[in-house]
């Protein structure tokens, strides 16, 4: 594919220890444009292989407003169905930049292995060391490994290691909305993690009518999310006010991924003062409320200052913490961390009925934006982008002709 | 026209990297960009870096400050994120930037 992909996808088979390139087909793109729907064309192709799939959106990457989105796919052992979960921050593109924009990842490694993709190398690295490591520990051992610190990292805990269904995969050191259980498929596939980091470049059929189409509807966004930030861009996350308060109390700043706008991820510190700009030698002052839904989720279980510390503590087990909340009994937040140690062990996630990961609203944008590879809270809050206006910037971008239709799953 | 960056309204998206890449080269990329994000990530500490001729822009939460070629902040970890944009082109002053045109905050804005 010569716009707006790389040219090749990778299928990585762990249980032989090889990679082989794939030619991504113009063919291939229009009947499935990418996202959710074209991981679907390949986890079925390799449904044998019970396959994860790691991709990214046609316009993960770009330019386009909140291209910051990649899509993981395989079989839920939550829901028993095929589902998507997303991966954002600033994951999705750098797997598009590493030369591969899709990812197959088939059967599982003898002995714990993390997957290193720079470059369009694949390498299989030994992790006996990382098995047993919470993911913070195990994203900074992998970047001081491979010697770079904007290396993106999708891995599991100890949750995932055990095959538990709360488990989940967390993007560097934030959870990221997979409710589906596909942290204890990495740990039935031996699979630590995977690691990113690329310097690929991705060109566009039509450039200047492209950046200005996309400029355009940039100005467009950001009037419908204008004074949207943190809370405000949340209101289906359902924060209650006790824990938006305690929130208040701890808040650092807002961030955002990737080329998003939208900054609705906030960081709360509570090892500082939340007023602290400058960097201090607390080498973990808080959390990134990366999920929000999450965040409310615990909010309701504990005390709600408590909140973002037990939210950590997930992330670092690498638990669902909308599937464990449910199960916590301690209100005090070393109760609730002991007994998210023991939930890493051995606990089995509540099934529900969903094929989008529940992170954001479920819409027809939701659909074309983990098609597009777009943000799709970005998607629920900016009507700009509708699956129309991403399939006349889809054509612009490839040279091939897409309808509305086209990112619909 | 000389950029202007106001550290607190950046939310780390990296857009002006990906603008600035594609003046120059008409790809997406965030590999040749004059403009730099950087990130203590667990720490929540993240800004800017502009590289131009002779000195180095680094716009940081707690304010803008301006390193001249060869001087070093003394921050350890803050040196080691910058160490790629060393090797970048620096910023050319165009007009009309992309860097500033795709900032979705007004972080960046050109000034005379």
């Amino acid at each position: 594919m010569d716009n707006m992909y790389t040219e090749y996808y990778l299928v990585v088979d762990l249980a032989t220890g090889t990679a082989e390139e794939i030619e991504l087909e113009e063919e291939f793109v229009q009947e499935y444009v990418g996202g959710a729907k074209l991981n679907m064309a390949l986890y079925e192709e390799h449904k044998d292989g019970e396959p994860i799939v790691l991709g990214t959106g046609l316009f993960t990457g770009t330019l386009v407003p909140g291209s910051c989105l990649g899509v993981i796919t395989a079989k839920s052992p939550v829901t028993g169905k095929v589902a998507h979960a997303p991966f954002s921050w600033g994951a999705g593109a750098e797997l598009k930049l590493t030369g591969y924009s899709f990812v197959v990842i088939k059967n599982a490694a003898e002995a714990p292995t993390y997957l290193w993709l720079h470059d369009e190398i694949a390498d299989f690295v030994d992790a006996s060391a990382l098995w047993g490591k919470n993911v913070w520990d195990a994203v900074d051992i992998i970047r001081d490994e491979q010697g770079e610190d904007r290396i993106q990292v999708l891995s599991i805990g100890k949750a995932g290691e055990n095959k538990v269904t709360t488990a989940q995969i967390v993007n560097n050191y934030w959870g990221d909305g997979d409710r589906f259980g596909f942290g204890a498929l990495f740990g039935a596939k031996n699979l630590k993690a995977v690691a990113m980091r690329g310097m690929g470049e991705l060109e566009i059929d039509d450039a200047d009518a492209f950046i200005e189409k996309t400029e355009a509807l940039l100005g467009v966004v950001k009037k419908q999310i204008a004074g949207k930030s943190g809370f405000s861009a949340l209101d289906f996350a359902n924060i209650p006010a006790a824990l938006k308060a305690a929130a208040e109390k701890q808040m650092h700043r807002v961030e955002a991924d990737f080329n998003n706008p939208l900054p609705y991820k906030f960081f709360l510190k509570y090892r500082e003062d939340p007023t602290t700009m400058a960097s201090t030698k607390v080498e973990e002052p808080g959390v990134l409320v990366s999920d929000p839904i999450g965040y409310a989720a615990l909010g309701a279980a504990v005390a709600p200052e408590d909140a973002a510390e037990v939210l950590e503590a997930c992330f670092k087990l690498g638990l669902n913490p909308v599937a464990v909340a449910g199960k916590l009994t301690a209100k005090d937040k070393a109760g609730a961390i002991a007994e998210l140690e023991k939930m890493a062990e051995s606990s089995k996630a509540d099934a529900f009925d969903a094929v989008l990961s529940p992170f954001a609203p479920a819409s027809e944008r939701a659909e074309a934006a983990y098609i597009a590879g777009i943000c799709p809270v970005l998607a629920a809050a900016a009507e700009a982008l509708n699956a129309e206006a991403l399939a006349e910037l889809a054509s612009i971008g490839t040279g091939l002709d897409f309808d509305a239709d086209a990112f619909k799953l | 026209m000389a950029i202007q960056i106001e550290p607190l309204k950046c939310i780390n998206c990296g857009a002006c990297e990906l603008g600035c890449s594609f003046y120059r080269d008409e790809v997406f990329t965030t590999m040749s960009a004059s403009i730099m994000m950087y990130r203590e990530e667990k720490r929540n500490y993240f800004g800017l870096m502009l590289k131009k001729e002779e000195e180095m822009v680094l716009g940081r939460p707690e304010g803008v400050e301006v390193q001249k070629d060869g001087e070093s902040s003394g921050e350890e970890e803050a040196n080691a994120s910058a160490k790629p944009i060393l090797m970048r082109e620096p910023c050319d002053e165009c007009k009309n930037a992309m860097c500033v045109r795709f900032c979705p905050t007004g972080c960046l804005t050109e000034v005379d």
